[in-house]
């Protein structure tokens, strides 16, 4: 797999699980005592963090904190979301 | 404080530019019942809440609506691409050209610019809790009719997605409402306001 | 001590399903409460409790116009539920979630809250609701 499409695919995946965590996060919101969505948020906190993790030092910085790169200002150098050949 | 992430919550990858779904769509960016509204009702809306749990609803669905705002944003950007002078003074668009060219500026449909009389932030938690209620009601309908209005698949898919998150919204801050029910006395819940009253 | 859901459906369900009493202690609420509630680790109504709400009920002038309920929570307090002049929406549980995958395409994780906008589509209208309606 190129690293582009490698990439593609990790922004997928990374985008799937930081949706599943913003509705879990909302769901406990109102159910501060459920111990089930609890479970759920910590396993895909999990999940989250490997694919962010490898994102950040494969692709790029997701955030202007998370630039790995020591030899170049990387955050802006890469296409902003709403450009068509973002991830 | 806010963090920006580079990344759209859900993608928006617009193949075919069309200024006049633009025209329309903005709406959703600078209209009564679009996602700048939604974020500066919950974001403002949060200091007044007794429970701390409410409080976080807000400031999380706010939050995700900065994110929404953001996308409609793309939608608008996208479908007003390399637009040829032509397409632009044969369109609706064409008004909103004069004053923005393509840049994203936010309006209603309208052309009536973004306005803060839009939200309301009584200081109750109830009265707060209902307007939101109804806000997240009025957005689902406004994307009912975009996407009645639009054919092209990849603009409908994105916001097919956000219609749906105005659904849940709606029984967050219904759950909401009565985590904060429940600190009152049920019979009366009007006696006092509770960010007030001691 | 259960919050404001529990007291709306027990109060509900008690007004239509029968008590049994077996003794003074031992006041059970048959079928409508136990399905909803049983099996999903939430607690039934206290035993105590039902036994208040029969005995607050006792204490009220019966009519067939009263429309709404006292009710006495474990500390005493009275609990006017459901109460008028406010709106209720049930509480959901975390079941049943769609996978990451397509809940990102379908806009939530919970199918019970994926509700798609289907215009034309006849099935989800139910005709001949209310005065004067056109459907």
């Amino acid at each position: 797999m190129d690293a582009k499409c490698n990439c593609r695919t990790l922004m997928k995946r990374i985008r799937e699980t930081d949706f599943a965590i913003v509705e879990t996060v909302l769901f406990l919101n109102s159910h501060p005592e459920s111990k089930e969505a609890l479970a759920y948020y910590h396993e895909l906190k999990k999940k989250n963090e490997a694919l962010r993790a490898e994102y950040n030092s494969s692709c790029g910085p997701l955030t202007a904190y998370s630039n790995e790169c020591e030899n170049e200002w990387k955050w802006v150098k890469m296409p902003w979301p709403w450009e068509l050949d973002s991830d | 404080m806010w963090i920006y992430e580079r990344k759209l919550q859900y993608p928006v990858k617009i193949k075919k530019a069309d200024p006049k779904l633009a025209q329309m769509i903005i709406s959703q960016l600078g209209g009564p019942d679009g996602e700048i509204g939604a974020s500066m009702r919950y974001l403002n809306q949060r200091y007044s809440m007794p429970c701390r749990s409410v409080a976080g609803m807000l400031t999380d669905v706010g939050t995700e609506e900065l994110a929404h705002m953001e996308m409609i944003s793309a939608i608008i950007y996208q479908l007003t691409r390399n637009l040829s002078v032509s397409e632009i003074e044969n369109s609706p668009f064409a008004t909103y050209f004069v004053d923005h060219t393509t840049g994203v500026y936010p309006v209603a449909a309208s052309g009536v610019p973004y306005d803060m009389k839009y939200i309301a932030s009584k200081g109750d938690p109830i009265t707060d809790l209902h307007e939101d209620l109804a806000a997240e009601q009025k957005a689902r309908t406004t994307y009912d009719n975009l996407i009645r209005l639009v054919d092209d698949p990849d603009v409908k898919d994105p916001l097919k997605f956000l219609r749906q998150r105005e659904v849940v919204h709606y029984q967050r801050f219904a759950e909401a409402l009565h985590q904060t029910l429940d600190t009152l006395d049920s019979k009366n819940y009007y006696a006092i306001n509770p960010a007030f009253d001691k | 001590m259960l919050g404001a859901y529990e007291y709306s459906y027990a109060l509900f369900f008690i007004r239509m399903t029968e008590i049994y009493r077996k003794d003074l202690s031992q006041v059970k609420v048959k079928t409508m409460y136990d399905k909803r509630y049983a099996g999903r680790g939430e607690k039934r109504v206290d035993e105590e409790i039902l036994l208040k709400i029969s005995e607050g009920r006792s204490h009220m002038k019966s009519c067939d116009k009263c429309d709404s309920e006292t009710a006495f929570d474990s500390s005493g307090f009275a609990v006017y539920m459901p109460a008028l002049a406010m709106v209720y929406t049930p509480k959901q549980s975390f079941c049943d979630l769609y996978t990451e995958e397509r809940g990102l395409s379908r806009g939530t994780i919970f199918p019970k809250l994926d509700k798609p906008f289907l215009p034309g589509s006849q099935k989800y209208v139910r005709g001949g609701g209310c005065d004067g309606c056109k459907m």
